[in-house]
């Protein structure tokens, strides 16, 4: 079932400490190498699989809800999964997910706060409507362009400890 | 922890050994057809006692198209490809390499050994929800490989958890990428430096018209892209 926009008033979890707020920063845990090239900070197309912005949501942590012991610790879990190594974090604001639009000026993800109980700051990016699967490619390519723009600034990805700063 | 790491190794020299015979194979075709045409090359497959240190610049020319790093394994597989055991890219000095001479055929091969490299991944390889790469597209992805021009920029193959495979190609702002789905469907989406965008809707592989169609479409896009952008 396509989640919509509207979903980002109401809370979606028991867990949640409230939807996701425009100006909240929100982090994507980067998988080497599934996610990124060696040496490189630019994200692959694969940081974002398509079918997961269409059904199950692509995990992301809202950083004003976890801590580096919080995030080191989902990270972690990736790694039980399989032979892989974070890479590191891609790190936006949540509006610049939300400012994507299609050619009808309509939104094309959202963004919403899945927390789970083990993991209140955890949320889900979605499609926010129904749409063919080349424009599911081109909206997911603008999407990462929006992450890599903020790590380009960045100049790399992002640390635990340059998203915690001491 | 042990059985994961033993299980990591196993599945690391499953891979590596699959792209090292692999890569055999194809030197043994490819030399076997060169010699039928009546070519000659100084080259051999474990004949050579002193591979020259010219073996080691066709080497690192090799990592460099490698064409990802989808996985580490892979990866790794890909270096091994030309290990100086097999001696494989030595060179006497009578002249170039194979990979010198045929860059573009080296490119597409490094390609499709990935490609291929993908039907080795398992359900749960890429987490819990992550299913096993079906044949058909793979085989469709390296088919629609070797259609594509070979002199123009090659792709990067990807892998996605759910089994559908990719190629895609990006150059600045522009960006190419097909989908290829286990129920045999190419679909795609490109931007070309203009922003002109193309948008390539369930190609069915079996059907020749829609396959060049779609072929053009990509070639006018990644002929502006430098060939060495890999």
């Amino acid at each position: 079932m396509t989640k919509s926009v509207d979903d980002e008033q109401v809370s979606q979890s028991e867990f949640s400490c409230g939807p996701i707020e425009d100006r909240e920063d929100i982090i994507r845990i980067i998988v080497y190498p599934h996610h990124v090239e060696r040496g490189e900070i630019q994200l692959k197309t694969a940081a974002f699989q398509r079918t997961e912005l269409t059904d199950r949501g692509a995990s992301i942590e809202r950083k004003a809800f976890t801590d580096p012991a919080k995030l080191t610790h989902s990270s972690h879990k990736l790694l039980t999964k399989e032979n892989r190594s974070i890479a590191g974090y891609a790190l936006v604001e949540c509006s610049s997910v939300r400012a994507i639009v299609d050619d009808m000026g309509d939104r094309t993800f959202c963004v919403l706060d899945t927390a789970l109980k083990c993991n209140p700051a955890h949320g889900d990016i979605f499609f926010a409507k129904e749409l063919p699967k080349p424009k599911q490619i081109k909206y997911r390519k603008d999407m990462i362009d929006a992450f890599n723009k903020s790590l380009i600034s960045h100049c790399s990805l992002y640390a635990v400890e340059e998203i915690f700063p001491p | 922890m042990a059985r994961l790491a033993r299980n990591t190794e196993i599945y690391e020299n499953r891979l590596a050994e699959f792209a090292r015979l692999s890569a055999i194979e194809d030197w043994e075709q490819n030399l076997g057809s060169l010699a039928s045409q009546g070519r000659i090359y100084a080259y051999g497959i474990g004949h050579f006692e002193k591979p020259t240190s010219e073996f080691e610049t066709a080497d690192d020319y090799f990592i460099q198209v490698n064409a990802s790093d989808t996985l580490p394994d892979t990866d790794r597989a890909y270096e091994n490809r030309f290990s100086p055991n097999d001696q494989i890219s030595a060179k006497t000095e009578s002249g170039p390499s194979l990979i010198e001479e045929f860059p573009h055929y080296f490119r597409k091969k490094t390609v499709e050994n990935e490609l291929r490299g993908y039907l080795l991944l398992e359900k749960g390889w890429g987490g819990v929800n992550s299913v096993a790469v079906p044949e058909i597209a793979v085989e469709n992805a390296v088919s629609f490989l070797y259609y594509f021009p070979y002199d123009l920029n090659q792709p990067t193959p990807m892998v996605a958890a759910d089994g559908e495979v990719g190629l895609y190609w990006r150059h600045q702002s522009a960006y190419v990428e097909l989908e290829f789905a286990g129920d045999g469907i190419m679909f795609g989406y490109g931007c070309d430096l203009n922003g002109n965008e193309a948008f390539i809707d369930d190609v069915s592989l079996d059907s020749d018209e829609e396959i060049e169609k779609a072929i053009a479409t990509v070639s006018k896009i990644v002929s502006q892209f430098p060939i060495d952008d890999d």
